[in-house]
């Protein structure tokens, strides 16, 4: 009877998706899962044994979607099919929602050879859908403070992971970031497979050690000291008092360059090195690359192919994403929490201070962006106190926003919290052939990019 | 322009340690409003084994999680009787969250341990073991303290916080929950340091508290008067106090 229950479950939800698929043309993603969600609260164990070769999930607080459209890609090349909760709908519904959605009018799975459930998994949902979800191969990719209204301290979500993990009825594959000192514990937790990750690279020039650290001490309680510090509280850490020390890990990246619109590294698995060039900036995109390199590994896929698949990656949407409008670049920077706002200072720094940065900066508050603006203060905004920034304020916040950059020697031109009129405005000041950074927080890049989506759609249409 | 020939002088409290929420910005906003102000700041930052210097003015310190509070405060022991004798000379003194919590008697946490404070404010704090009850949101408090008026900014803690008799609330609460989220106070004061659970970060958007921690570190500093020659805030500071004032009454009536 339960089998019939989830069944109908999922056709209800299925429906509801078409029905607001006939109103609005993106979406659905959480609406289904609600649906079904209300009927059966069994969605998730049945999802789970629909996936002949298992489910993957990729947590941690930065780089999940970027993560796991990377695995996508690889694993579409290595002739899987994958189930996937695209954009960033990442709780329980909106797994669900991928579920119902894909199910025939029967409310039956197509079961298929080669499929698996690649889901990007919200860090306190994790834990609350673990026990059903069954996952094969479970990735973490890091622990910073994000959100912390919602999901309690760092340190708590830490320990809820290693007693998820640590469960007598999981046998399942870990994949860790032994950068972070958070992630690498997990490891003591699990009697099952491990495979790590991280960046060895002593040479990699790291800046600033800024104020943003999560990890700072062991289980005892000792500071852990760092031999190379490459992002946060990521590096080579070593701990005196527990005499531990980061272990060398099995996927690496190495001799990393950093461009302004590009990066390249030797991508080493287990001993075998290959060249790998993608044309997105960023020391965290190096991360989420190895992140998802390493769970194909976990996943048995061939070295070649992964190369080969992460070599033609492309930004998903709203990370770096960019439009080319009236010959105008503009280009999204999703910017959520300290160690992603620091990132994202070093990506809009220009080589010379002359040079000049057109930046709209939108902070919104919501559930999704944090409703706790406190964190714009402890990114380093001060780094940019000698560059010539036009700047220009939006969101919801836009006035906590522009108070930060004030405080850092900034003004802005305008402060304007409808999103709309505050990017002509800041595009008016974009000469042809310029560009302009956003920086957003994930509600207020949802919002931007619907209207560069379709701004650009009617573009084409103009232009045909 | 120097208006003032005598620098202040700032300490930081455990600003690698107490730092969870972001009260870094309490600094910035002290250093831009007395660079504003041509007063010169001398900072010291703090941290476990470190010596206190001899002479203070103003003195910061954020908040930080349950493991972070276990980490200093057998350090915060060692240096509550200067801290005290600060507190009793009218040092200009601000303590946010983890750092209020132990600024006051002790301090349990939800699995039961002890936390002894500095015991500048009479005050006992309890994180409830069974506690699905976290203070978290928005927070608009009118300050007790004459001059100040409303204070705005976001709370986030598990531990309730009691006061007892030799100590003053800050503030009363209009929207949020406040010390405990029972009797409406918020935040405590004894003399010239103020507790508080404003993140926010609390300075940068509240200039009538700002001002008044530092016209009572000048008054400390050279025995007179001087919050007259302020000049007024910058407009971004008070465009940023009355949006988050619309945004906390908005919310709560949601709620």
């Amino acid at each position: 009877m339960d089998a019939l229950k989830d069944r109908i479950a999922l056709v209800c939800g299925r429906l509801a998706g078409q029905i607001l698929r006939l109103r609005r043309k993106d979406g659905a993603t959480a609406l289904p899962g609600l649906v079904s969600g209300l009927i059966s609260k069994n969605l998730l164990c049945s999802l789970s044994q629909n996936m002949v070769d298992g489910v993957v999930t990729i947590s941690g607080t930065n780089g999940k979607t970027t993560t796991t459209n990377f695995l996508n890609l690889i694993l579409e090349d290595a002739g899987f099919s994958a189930l996937t909760n695209g954009a960033g709908s990442n709780l329980e519904r909106g797994l669900i929602s991928a579920y119902a959605n894909s199910v025939n009018i029967l409310g039956k799975y197509p079961k298929t050879a080669l499929q698996v459930g690649l889901f990007e998994v919200d860090e306190a949902e994790l834990a609350r859908t673990f026990d059903q979800l069954k996952p094969r191969v479970s990735t973490f990719l890091n622990l910073f403070r994000d959100q912390l209204d919602r999901y309690g301290e760092v340190d708590n979500l830490a320990l809820r992971w290693q007693d998820m993990i640590g469960a007598d009825n999981w046998q399942g594959t870990i994949v860790i970031n032994v950068d972070d000192p958070n992630i690498y514990k997990l490891q003591e937790c699990t009697t099952g497979e491990v495979t790590t990750f991280g960046i060895e690279d002593d040479n990699l020039e790291i800046t600033d050690i800024h104020n943003v650290k999560d990890a700072r001490f062991c289980g005892k309680g000792s500071i852990l000291r760092y031999d190379t510090l490459y992002m946060s509280h990521l590096g080579k850490w070593r701990c005196d008092c527990c005499v531990v020390s980061r272990p060398k890990p099995r996927v690496s990246a190495q001799n990393i360059s950093l461009r302004n619109d590009s990066s390249s590294f030797d991508l080493v698995i287990d001993g075998n090195s290959k060249k790998i060039t993608i044309d997105m900036p960023g020391l965290y995109v190096v991360y989420d690359l190895l992140a998802a390199a390493a769970t194909a590994y976990a996943l048995e896929i061939d070295i070649d192919l992964i190369v080969s698949s992460l070599n033609k990656v492309k930004a998903p949407h709203g990370r770096q994403e960019t439009f080319l409008l009236d010959q105008k670049e503009i280009r999204i920077l999703l910017t959520k929490n300290p160690t992603g706002f620091n990132e994202t200072i070093k990506i809009i720094m220009p080589a010379f201070e002359s040079v000049k940065v057109n930046l709209l900066a939108i902070l919104n508050d919501g559930i999704q962006d944090g409703e706790d603006v406190s964190w714009i203060y402890d990114a380093d905004v001060e780094r940019l106190r000698r560059y010539n920034i036009d700047l220009v304020c939006s969101g919801v916040r836009a006035s906590d926003f522009a108070l930060r950059w004030h405080l850092a020697g900034h003004n802005p031109r305008l402060v304007c919290p409808n999103i709309e009129e505050a990017l002509d405005k800041a595009l008016d000041n974009v000469s042809a052939g310029g560009r302009l950074d956003v920086i957003a927080t994930y509600t207020a890049m949802l919002q931007i990019r619907s209207i560069l989506v379709n701004r650009s759609r009617k573009a084409k249409h103009a232009i045909i | 322009m120097r208006l003032f020939d005598l620098p202040l002088r700032v300490v930081s409290l455990y600003p690698d340690i107490m730092n969870t929420y972001s009260d870094r910005g309490n600094l910035l906003a002290l250093q831009y409003r007395a660079l504003q102000q041509g007063i010169e700041i001398t900072l010291e930052e703090i941290s476990v084994g470190d010596l206190l210097p001899a002479e203070c003015d103003i003195l910061l310190i954020g908040g930080g999680q349950d493991e972070e509070q276990k980490r200093i405060s057998k350090d915060l022991k060692a240096k509550a009787s200067q801290l005290q004798n600060w507190a009793e000379e009218d040092v200009s003194i601000l303590a946010v969250c983890g750092g209020f919590q132990l600024f006051g008697k002790w301090y349990r946490d939800n699995k039961g341990n002890y936390l002894e404070g500095t015991e500048v404010f009479d005050m006992t704090t309890i994180a409830p073991r069974t506690a699905k009850f976290r203070a978290v949101g928005d927070i608009w408090v009118t300050s007790l303290i004459e001059g100040i008026g409303d204070v705005v900014g976001f709370e986030n803690h598990a531990g309730q916080s009691y006061l007892g008799p030799h100590v003053s609330p800050f503030a009363t609460v209009k929207f949020g929950n406040g010390n405990n989220g029972l009797d409406s106070t918020e935040g405590a004061v004894y003399r010239n340091a103020i507790g508080t659970y404003l993140h926010g970060s609390v300075l940068p958007k509240n200039p009538m508290l700002l001002d008044y921690l530092l016209s009572n570190a000048l008054s400390h500093r050279y025995n007179e008067n001087l919050e007259p020659y302020f000049s007024s805030p910058s407009p971004f500071v008070l465009q940023a106090q009355s949006t988050a004032m619309d945004v906390t009454r908005r919310k709560s009536e949601k709620r």
